[in-house]
């Protein structure tokens, strides 16, 4: 499966914003956008998912090269997401595989598990994803619902301390989560696959 | 805000309980709104982090269980919303929140009342008493803060560690490794001492028959003998590659002819007979493997040295059973 190249990256980016920051946030955003998107279909991975955005973007890299006019950007990466998805779909059926064989690989050999890892894991990658100590407080304090008051009043007050509104906040914490959990998983993933022989 | 209909109807695709139609229908919706996406995040977030904590109520419970069937990787959303959840309450019991004071509504309800001279006097006291808790209760805040930058950074300290740790033990495994390698080099070196010895004792008899002058030994055994030159090179070599998966190096001497191979059959291989291949080409067919003392299984095979490529060899074995294991290695002529 190709990866997307630094040149199809560059392209992607020019068009998204001309403002580098500005395109790197809408990247972001369409990205998590294209992987939840997947991993919320039937027996997608997140694994699997990676790539296949992966592939989502090089296509439309393609497209953007090629000149066409793309009138919304995001619509258009989404139908593209589908036939890529369709596509991976088809040749899991062609390779001889079905739905069932999928469930059993992914719900037994993806998914090891170590608690005392994972929490190992979680402290490295809170590290590695939250950029300085304020982060890492927003995403302990945003998921810190073991308080008996509502969620939704305890974030309220943690968007004003932080003069954000609660939108905003929201955001934020939610694409650092979902670095955070990439994050995790390879981790566990590393740690509790043994070292191949050389 | 979000309606509980609309909340509904999320739930209904994050439990995958809605028609193919009306989930692309969501879909383009998701791509559309953003605050609709992210709210849908959030909404899985939510509902996965109150069933890691046991507090999803059963409906939504028995959903979002029945989902998991379909979406296995929810499962590590879980164990991540536990670790979270157990990383919260950790840092919590290092710095718990000091009960939120009241003392301010105290002193506001004290002046609400009709005052007194008496209660303006217990009220000055009352505000000296409120700065002087202020100012302990900034100091406190003052040490918590510094406490928790502690904290945070013997974390930090404590991943680095483990990072560390994780680093020796690959390190350890590659030495494993390595003392296995010369575990089987020193069997064959035991095997070549023991030749070396039987050779000495020949020499050795010859010798004192000469002495005796029993056996005349020809004129080309009186001849000095020149000292030996080494045109025989013994290797060892395991599958795949060589140390901490760098390839072995095979020092020989320019005076080798040719290198005995030891090629010792992976542990798992159930074959009985072996062919050799050498980049490609058959060097040796039905070969049996010889057992060593340790239980270890050697295939030997000898290869005339000017076979062998300057840069990067492999040696290839097919067992019988069809399975097929490499060794690679590199020529360094000395």
């Amino acid at each position: 499966m190709p990866t997307l190249t630094p040149k199809a990256f560059e392209l992607l980016m020019s068009r998204l914003d001309s403002d580098e920051s500005k395109a790197a946030e809408m990247y972001e955003d369409l990205r998590l956008k294209l992987t939840r998107c997947l991993t919320w279909k039937k027996n997608c991975p997140e694994s699997q998912a990676d790539a296949l955005v992966d592939e989502t973007f090089d296509r439309i890299a393609v497209k953007l090269a090629q000149g066409v006019e793309i009138e919304n950007f995001y619509a258009y990466a989404h139908k593209v997401l589908n036939f890529v998805w369709l596509e991976h779909r088809n040749k899991y059926k062609e390779d001889g595989y079905d739905d069932e064989t999928t469930l059993a690989v992914s719900a037994d050999a993806v998914f090891p598990e170590d608690p005392d890892i994972r929490l190992a894991c979680l402290r490295s990658c809170l590290v590695e994803v939250a950029k300085d100590d304020k982060e890492r407080r927003l995403i302990l304090d945003y998921y810190d619902t073991e308080e008996g008051e509502k969620l939704k009043n305890r974030r309220k007050t943690l968007a004003e301390r932080l003069g954000l509104k609660i939108n905003a906040l929201k955001v934020r914490a939610s694409r650092l989560r979902a670095k955070l959990e990439i994050c995790i998983n390879e981790c566990v993933r590393k740690r509790l696959t043994p070292v191949t022989k050389t | 805000m979000t309606e509980p209909s609309q909340i509904e109807e999320m739930k209904r695709y994050l439990f995958h309980e809605m028609p193919e139609k009306e989930r692309e229908t969501l879909e383009e919706r998701l791509f559309e709104n953003s605050d609709y996406f992210y709210e849908l995040v959030e909404l899985e977030n939510d509902l996965i982090d109150s069933y890691a904590r046991g507090k999803l109520d059963g409906k939504d419970r028995e959903r979002l269980e029945r989902s998991l069937a379909e979406m296995p990787e929810r499962r590590a959303k879980i164990a991540n919303a536990r670790a979270l959840q157990t990383l919260i309450a950790e840092e919590k019991n290092v710095s718990a929140p000091v009960a939120a004071s009241t003392l301010w509504e105290r002193i506001s309800n004290f002046f609400n009342l009709k005052m007194s001279a008496l209660q303006y006097a217990t009220g000055a006291v009352a505000i000296l008493l409120a700065c002087a808790t202020g100012f302990l209760l900034y100091q406190n805040w003052q040490e918590r803060q510094e406490f928790a930058e502690l904290q945070n950074r013997r974390q930090a300290e404590l991943a680095e560690k483990e990072k560390l740790l994780q680093e020796q033990i690959t390190e350890l495994e590659s030495l494993k490794r390595r003392f296995e390698n010369e575990r089987g080099q020193n069997e064959i070196l035991n095997e070549k001492i023991e030749e070396i010895d039987n050779q000495k004792q020949q020499l050795e008899q010859q010798l004192k028959n000469i002495r005796r002058g029993n056996n005349q030994p020809d004129n080309k055994n009186t001849e000095p003998i020149a000292p030996p030159t080494q045109t025989l090179a013994s290797v060892f070599l395991l599958p795949g590659g060589g140390r901490g998966g760098a390839i072995t190096q095979v020092p020989i001497k320019q005076s080798v002819r040719s290198i005995n191979f030891s090629l010792q059959v992976p542990p798992e291989s159930a074959a009985e007979t072996f062919s050799v291949r050498l980049n490609g080409n058959p060097v040796a067919q039905n070969l049996k493997p010889r057992k060593t003392a340790s239980g270890r299984r050697i295939l030997r095979v000898t290869i005339a040295a000017q076979q062998l490529r300057e840069t990067d060899n492999t040696l290839t074995v097919t067992g019988d059973d069809g399975k097929e294991d490499s060794y690679l290695f590199r020529l360094e002529k000395q």
